[in-house]
């Protein structure tokens, strides 16, 4: 006996344009000679693959395909198609910030190009999911830099307050709103507030910093931790890391934690605690998100002429690669006399040490090795290319904020 | 009806039209619906595709044959002298020449990989609709795939405007 496939989804979804449904048996005569004959599921898995370029070129070509492309399940498919990228931050000079593709190709993110009298005092300060949060003039904005909108950040209004410090952008998982995290420093000493903004909705709450273990900290304590993690040089910014913000203080000492440290916010429960680092590593310790996982990289001497990086797995943090500068180098020199033969190396794009690292994909990374110099690597330390994002560019630092480009509005009531 | 033939399992594919095409289970299994299905262990017997008529089902399976692990198009075991890279380069070359086919063909095509559940295939058959769509001006976009434009000139108008930066 035949058995015909279970179709799981209405017959007419699978039948042959030009046959009516019961009828799928008959030989079929017409075929889908035009997109539109093709069932709704299969063109939606067509135009989610568009460029967000497109899909937003598609939007004026009917007004079905218009309401195909707006609905909130192909946004979301959209986005979640998107590579994961890595923002060079060129500090306007004269590039501003470039989204570096696997594939070795850039693009300059809008709209820090343009503003060309300003640009170097577009500052970011944070990036989650297709959204970017950016400071200029004083004021801080939520961008989607792919769809070219942006939108004003209220901030907290605080008595006698001095400046307020965004130190953190992530998702509330249960309510999908995307959320700032702000701390507001005032005149008056040891009065530092915490305070959580839901974008779109224009609605500030101040949230005492509670540790989920300890006692509440005092006002002093207090203060310590949230002037540590809204200062520069007291921590780097933070890293989302499922559902939840991590910081990696210099000194944990500073704020109120041991040596090697590293402090979570939790944003469902918005309380903090502290959890251990490799203790092996003590200097120049960064965190960043390795494909999803937390990762860690960090010395073993004070001078930076190799890095080790260690990755958070079930809880345990586990070695995983070293780049060495000797390696990195001697690969880098025979690639370069490889390729240009008799060309001399400047002296500035030597590698003595390396300054800062990303996370290109599962094999490949970007390594700054001085304030002007980018290069392509792969994880067992041979070199692929010196990154180049226009001509004259004077300067190129490597950002911890990664874009996951997506067509979604920036939430407004 | 399900034989064997030199060790290798075959299944018996059928198209509405009365073909029969008889195919080793790891080519059908290319195919992640007739995997479920056999997995499930309710494909013993032939199996029915509705739908999919037998010049589009062939060209399905053509496409299984050629891009099975581990066996090559004749069924024979994969070449272990090929270099993998290689081997990726001339899939490439094949799947070019594989999908030049007509319109209809083609939207047959990515019907059957859909419904099959073929990633590899719908990947290839719907790449050539996102290049059509990224390539090409509206007019051209809405000729090339009959689709009409019901907008009013001035609805058009706004939303060129509100996205002008897709449309420089």
């Amino acid at each position: 006996m035949d058995l015909a496939l279970d179709v799981g989804f209405p017959l007419r979804h699978c039948s042959l344009p030009g046959t009516r449904e019961g009828a799928s048996m008959m030989p079929d005569r017409r075929s889908a000679t035009w997109l539109e004959d093709l069932p709704d599921d299969i063109i939606h898995k067509i135009l989610v693959r568009l460029p967000s370029k497109d899909v937003t070129r598609c939007r004026a070509v009917s007004t079905s395909w218009c309401i195909a492309t707006s609905t909130p399940k192909f946004m979301l498919d959209h986005h979640q198609l998107q590579p994961s990228l890595p923002i060079i931050d060129g500090r306007g000079l004269p590039t501003s910030f470039v989204l570096f593709h696997s594939a070795g190709t850039k693009q300059q993110l809008w709209p820090f190009s343009r503003c060309v009298k300003h640009h170097s005092e577009i500052c970011l300060h944070g990036a989650c999911d297709g959204f970017l949060v950016i400071s200029w003039l004083h004021q801080f904005y939520i961008c989607n830099p792919v769809i070219h909108t942006h939108a004003l950040l209220p901030q907290p209004h605080v008595e006698h307050a001095l400046y307020n410090t965004i130190i953190g952008f992530y998702q509330h998982l249960p309510t999908q709103e995307y959320r700032v995290l702000w701390v507001s420093e005032p005149w008056h000493p040891y009065k530092s507030s915490l305070h959580v903004l839901t974008v779109g909705s224009n609605v500030m709450r101040h949230i005492s910093v509670r540790m989920q273990t300890l006692s509440p900290p005092s006002m002093e304590q207090e203060h310590q931790l949230l002037k540590g993690l809204r200062s520069k040089s007291c921590c780097p910014p933070s890293v989302l890391h499922r559902g939840s913000l991590h910081w990696c203080p210099y000194d944990a000492n500073e704020i109120g934690g041991h040596n090697t440290y590293i402090i979570v916010f939790d944003t469902e429960a918005e309380s903090f605690r502290w959890i251990s680092s490799p203790t092996q590593l003590c200097h120049h310790r960064k965190l960043f998100d390795m494909n999803g996982i937390l990762a860690l990289w960090g010395s073993l001497t004070p001078s930076l002429t190799a890095m080790d990086v260690w990755a958070m797995q079930d809880h345990v943090w586990s070695f995983k690669y070293r780049i060495d500068v000797s390696t990195l180098e001697v690969s880098r020199q025979l690639y370069s006399t490889s390729c240009k033969k008799k060309k001399r190396t400047p002296l500035d794009s030597t590698v003595q040490w390396l300054n800062d690292m990303v996370v290109l994909n599962d094999r490949e990374l970007l390594i700054m090795f001085n304030s002007k110099h980018v290069m392509r690597c792969d994880i067992d330390g041979n070199f692929l290319e010196m990154v180049n994002i226009g001509k004259r560019q004077y300067c190129m630092m490597l950002n911890h904020c990664r874009l996951k480009e997506s067509i979604i509005p920036i939430p407004s009531n | 009806m399900a034989t064997r033939e030199a060790g290798k399992k075959m299944i018996m594919l059928k198209s509405p039209d009365g073909m029969e095409f008889e195919v080793e289970e790891a080519v059908a299994m290319e195919s992640q619906t007739i995997r479920k299905m056999i997995e499930d262990d309710c494909a013993d017997t032939a199996i029915l595709i509705p739908n999919i008529n037998s010049k589009i089902l062939s060209r399905v399976i053509e496409y299984c044959n050629k891009h099975v692990p581990t066996t090559g198009a004749t069924g024979a075991a994969a070449s272990d002298t090929v270099a993998p890279a290689a081997l990726a380069e001339d899939l490439k070359i094949w799947d070019a020449e594989f999908i030049k086919v007509n319109r209809a063909t083609r939207f047959n095509l990515i019907q059957a990989a859909s419904y099959l559940n073929i990633k590899g295939l719908l990947d290839l058959t719907s790449q050539t609709t996102i290049d059509t769509i990224s390539d090409n001006s509206l007019e051209e976009i809405r000729s090339f795939l009959s689709t009409k434009n019901d907008y009013l000139p001035e609805e058009e108008q706004t939303i060129r405007r509100e996205n002008q930066w897709a449309f420089q």
